[in-house]
């Protein structure tokens, strides 16, 4: 068989292997999220797993590429097989649900099962860029590649926001993008009607393969029970699951709210909203499909915003909720819609008689920005005069655990950092409030409201007020919480989702739970992380000064690129919202800049100390984006602008170290090691960064951080030509 | 090439950086050192090993190890508790709370529990202190005499509940026996997962008990809780025969434990043992600990666990944790009339004069002053 194997079809060959390979990282890792009920930790170690895969499999292909002929075979060998190495992949993910019992697995199976998903797609990212680069031996071809790469997965991100996300289940997308990649493998070869066979050969069995797959996936996810609506959507997954006449609604795997739950949202609705003694104008926040909307109607509001994140999740409610909900959505006072609701509270100065947030534990950044002490200040500008905002959050009844009690001491210092007035009812669903000034939250008073307004609750009456609101239970509490050092959420250091983890991880792995709550809790445990990362850093300068240093550099800007993408896109969403597209948009821009500054990088391959030069310029980025960010917080109308150019110019600077490492490095061949370093580097960053370092340290430290690595790998690399 | 000199002088700066900003600013981690009491119910075996005698699990605990439940150690062949005076939950709720439905209604229950549970449940709703060891958690110093003191203060019985009360038995005899000299009512809530002596010498000082009868095969017991039916039935007929007052509380699990076969023979069991006068709650499942992703219980498994237990002959068979569903109040078996109106916590309405129905003077079985 001979090989088509031009610099073109090479090149389209390895763009479309990107695009292929980050389509099958956002699924794999969505359907693993899915499947492990959204357990956030699992997906940044599956994260760092991906990345470390993709750099082991890019240095081993390395090894074995054989010449450039032999390599270009290669390449169209594991091209040809991408539909169904994608969809075996896809499958595998299954093993990550739940037992019989309904219980998660236990973390170490969830990991496992990640790792072992993630080869077959990961492999195919590495391999076929190792294979690509070695298919061309000339330094520039390798740049080229690198280029190739990164602009495939640029448009498979775009595709992937604008369009796949919303509209395509997970299979088929692995099984298009197989397909793209086994098109492309094909061209390689020659003569083109064995292209053709293979090519439609591999598609066909993977279409035929597909609807299986995705059927495979649901049983797993759901045994046994009646499936009535699976919703792909922009933020997860939606399911709605039929019991008799109950119905349980799902995003990724985690249970929202049920019908015939109307208890649950009692305890959360009517004791926020019996503090204010005429409730006209209402925002509520989350949990209102499950019975919450309709319970809030009963105070007779005017008007009563509400919130949700997920658009997708609306008609399902009108479809599939109970007929209170479906009534309150129909209501000419509701009005609900999908929204950012930092966005609302900011529109709506003076606007608000409560406001009403509830919120599930924080995992992420994401849901943590609704609790960070600069949320709460944009909701008492929201607020009417004699308003009160009300924070449900999970709790609990008997005693609360280390990690959750650190959480709640962190959200009651937000709160009294803002509220002149703030109050508490610690429960299995604890709800702070604050005020401008002290709330009447009097058993026999709140009881009476009830009365007056006609609302007649299954259990919250008088003897759920007293217990609820017994001065014991708020003393115990505050007292807990007292003995805990409580540390304010804030948008550029959203600590809580920190503790979420840990609560989650307590829940599935409780060893390692308290391990990890044990950590963070040493005094200066962020600064210990700070100073271990820059001791490696350190270490790194000393193995790696000779002939590694290029590894070295490589994979500090990794790490480096990565924790800056990841800073500049907390902060945007922190500050201008959960804008999807605007998301995607900012993601599609890091890897433009990336491209943009490998081709750069061509121009000064030649100058001496180009590498140094370079790694300085990244550090000198990463030390102006804490002004950048300051600037774009004092400009809201620009930060959107403001953060775009940062995260250009972190790309751009990111993208020309790798051809100017690979000069270094001396040899083409070095092309995939280095790549391996650069997957490596980032791998840990997004372990380290978004785990730990975002929320402990918060998001200039972190800057600060990534620019004293580079400034290391500089140093490291400071003789080199 | 940095020098080894240069590289030291790096870490050293590292560590200094380490040691300068304040992060979290820093506390011990919780839970103190917890004290050791001589523990009851064990015995020697040779050498320095013990074996547990509290609950059936008999552990065989090696010197300074501890058993399953992870509050008893082995001190030098001298077994001790570590949770005696120390509750990490001290809290007053409704009586209707635990439930005891048949206990003095609308009253309240002064309730503490340690850490530590000799089961493991999946779906257990205090898994954060039954699932901790006695140092995880934070305590306070809570003699027996001081639990009185706080139950006294709301007018409240002393209820032992939360976690597992069994396995911190010393703690809740002597506690128990405070109230009784006191003028204090007690109570328990527990598994049953114990054995009949420990059980004997805690019910001489308690006034009503509620089980939780988690399933009723081993197989659930085993994959559900790593524990056993067997035991739970001899506890269920000790404690009926003491003449305490006993409910018992199922906990239907959707798909786990809710089928029409096992809840029958759980009710033919009930009233055939126990009696049909023996109150005995279906209560909904709430998502909790490592089931948190499982919907609740829907109500119509609730109201079908119910017609099954009136079908089987049991007189006072609820429904628990929704209000509102038929199923929370008491009704008198001889005039049908309802004589404890309930709604969630809420006492509506008590038609019981000297433990007889108001209307038609039945005898209502419970403890009703």
């Amino acid at each position: 068989m001979e090989l088509n194997a031009s610099r073109a079809a090479v090149r389209q060959a390895v763009a479309v292997a990107g695009a292929a390979s980050l389509l099958a990282q956002v699924v794999l890792l969505r359907e693993i999220l899915a499947s492990s009920h959204g357990n956030e930790l699992v997906l940044g170690l599956a994260l760092a797993a991906w990345l470390c895969l993709t750099a082991l499999a890019s240095a081993l292909g390395a090894r074995r590429a054989g010449p450039p002929l032999a390599a270009a075979g290669r390449l169209a060998f594991v091209l040809g097989v991408a539909p169904l190495l994608l969809l075996a992949a896809l499958w595998l993910t299954r093993f990550a649900g739940t037992n019989a019992l309904g219980q998660e697995p236990a973390l170490p199976t969830l990991l496992a099962v990640a790792f072992v998903a993630l080869l077959p797609a990961s492999a195919l990212g590495g391999l076929a860029f190792a294979w690509a680069a070695a298919a061309c031996s000339v330094e520039e071809q390798a740049l080229s590649i690198y280029v190739a790469e990164t602009v495939g997965s640029a448009v498979a991100g775009v595709l992937f926001h604008f369009f796949f996300a919303e509209h395509l289940p997970a299979a088929w997308i692995l099984v298009l993008a197989g397909a793209a990649a086994a098109t492309a493998g094909a061209a390689l070869l020659w003569p083109r009607w064995r292209m053709a066979a293979l090519a439609a050969a591999a598609t066909l069995v993977a279409f035929a393969m597909a609807p299986g797959v995705d059927r495979s996936l649901v049983a797993a996810r759901f045994p046994g029970e009646r499936i009535l609506a699976m919703q792909p959507s922009r933020y997860g997954l939606l399911a709605v699951v039929a019991r008799g006449e109950q119905r349980a609604f799902f995003h990724d795997g985690v249970l929202l709210f049920t019908s015939e739950d109307e208890l649950a949202a009692e305890e959360t609705t009517h004791l926020p909203l019996l503090l204010h003694p005429r409730p006209r104008r209402v925002l509520m926040v989350g949990g209102g499909l499950g019975g919450g909307l309709a319970l809030a109607l009963e105070h007779r509001p005017e008007v009563l915003d509400y919130a949700e994140m997920d658009p997708a999740i609306f008609p399902l409610a009108r479809a599939f909720a109970d007929a209170g909900t479906r009534a309150a959505l129909a209501d000419p006072r509701v009005h609900a819609a999908s929204r950012d609701a930092r966005a609302l509270l900011r529109e709506a100065v003076g606007r608000y008689d409560v406001i009403l947030l509830n919120l599930p534990v924080a995992q992420n950044a994401l849901l943590a920005r609704l609790s960070t002490r600069e949320c709460l200040e944009d909701a008492r500008r929201a607020l009417a005069p004699g308003g009160i905002f009300a924070l449900v959050t999970p709790g609990s009844d008997a005693y609360l655990d280390p990690a959750a009690r650190q959480r709640h001491a962190s959200l009651l210092a937000s709160l009294t950092g803002v509220f002149p007035a703030v109050g508490v009812a610690p429960g299995g669903q604890t709800i702070f409030w604050g005020a401008e000034t002290a709330v009447l939250a009097r058993p026999d008073l709140l009881a009476q409201r009830l009365d007056e307004r006609s609302v007649r609750p299954l259990e919250i009456g008088r003897a759920w007020l007293f217990d609820r609101l017994l001065p014991m239970h708020a003393a115990s509490y505050r007292r807990g919480l007292a003995a805990v050092a409580a540390v304010e959420n804030r948008d550029f250091r959203p600590v809580v989702y920190l503790f979420g983890l840990i609560e989650n991880l307590e829940r599935v792995s409780p060893r390692l739970g308290r391990a990890a709550l044990a950590f963070v809790r040493v005094s200066r445990a962020g600064w210990l992380l700070a100073g271990g990362i820059l001791a490696l850093a350190a270490l790194a300068l000393v193995v790696r000064r000779g002939r590694g240093a290029p590894g070295f550099a490589a994979a500090a800007s990794g790490a480096a690129g990565m924790s800056l993408e990841m800073v500049l896109l907390l902060a945007f969403q922190a500050l201008a919202g959960h804008l999807y597209h605007a998301l995607g948009g900012m993601l599609a821009g890091f890897m433009a800049g990336m491209a943009a500054g490998a081709l750069l990088a061509r121009r000064v391959l030649s100058l001496p100390r180009a590498l140094a030069g370079a790694l300085g310029a990244l550090a000198a980025v990463a030390a102006l984006i804490p002004a950048v960010l300051t600037l774009a917080r004092l400009f809201p109308a620009a930060s959107a602008l403001l953060v775009l150019v940062g995260i250009v110019l972190a790309g751009a600077s990111t993208g020309a170290i790798y051809p100017l490492a690979v000069r270094a490095a001396g040899h083409p061949q070095a092309a995939a090691r280095i790549y391996a370093w650069d997957l490596a580097g980032a791998a840990g960053a997004a372990l380290v960064v978004a785990l730990l370092a975002v929320p402990l340290l918060g998001l200039f430290p972190v800057a600060a951080l990534s620019a004293a690595l580079c400034v290391a790998a500089a140093l490291a690399n400071l003789r080199r030509l | 090439m940095l020098s080894r000199r240069g590289f030291f002088l790096t870490c050293g700066g590292c560590a200094l950086a380490a040691s300068a900003g304040p992060l979290l600013p820093g506390r011990a981690f919780a839970g103190s050192t917890p004290r050791a009491y001589p523990a009851r119910f064990w015995k020697k075996l040779e050498g320095k090993r013990i074996e547990c005698g509290l609950c059936p699990k008999h552990c065989k605990v090696e010197d300074r190890e501890r058993g399953f439940c992870g509050v008893r150690e082995n001190r030098d062949g001298e077994y001790m508790t570590l949770v005696w005076g120390q509750p990490c939950a001290v809290h007053v709720d409704p009586i209707e709370k635990k439930p005891l439905f048949h206990f003095r209604p609308g009253s309240q229950a002064f309730s503490i529990a340690t850490a530590g549970c000799n089961l493991e449940c999946k779906c257990c709703q205090n898994w954060d202190i039954s699932q901790s060891k006695p140092e995880d958690v934070d305590f306070q110093f809570m003699p027996p005499e001081e639990v009185v003191r706080g139950a006294k203060e709301y007018d409240a019985c002393v209820t032992f509940t939360y976690s597992e009360p069994i396995v911190y038995l010393e703690y809740a005899i002597d506690t128990a026996k405070a109230a009784r000299e006191a003028g204090v009512r007690a109570t328990m809530v527990t598994g049953g997962s114990g054995e009949a002596e420990p059980m004997k010498e805690v019910l001489k000082y308690l006034d009503a008990v509620k089980v939780d009868l988690k399933g009723f095969t081993e197989d659930y017991y085993q994959r559900m809780c790593k524990g056993k039916l067997e035991p739970v039935l001899k506890t269920l007929e000790v404690i009926r025969k003491s003449g305490v007052w006993l409910e018992l509380v199922h906990l239907c699990v959707p798909g786990q434990n809710d089928s029409e076969s096992e809840i029958r023979t759980m009710c033919r069991w009930v009233k055939e043992h126990l009696g049909r006068d023996v109150p005995l709650h279906f209560t909904r499942f709430h998502p909790e600990y490592q089931m948190k992703n499982v919907p609740p219980t829907p109500n119509a498994t609730l109201i079908r666990c119910r017609e099954i237990g009136l079908s089987e002959g049991l007189r006072f068979v609820y429904t628990g944790n929704v209000p509102g569903l038929a199923g929370e109040d008491t009704t008198c078996p001889s005039c049908g009339k309802v004589v404890v109106a309930r709604r969630g916590f809420e006492l509506e309405g008590l038609h019981i004069k000297n433990g007889r129905c108001a209307f038609c003077g039945f005898t209502i079985p419970g403890v009703w002053s």
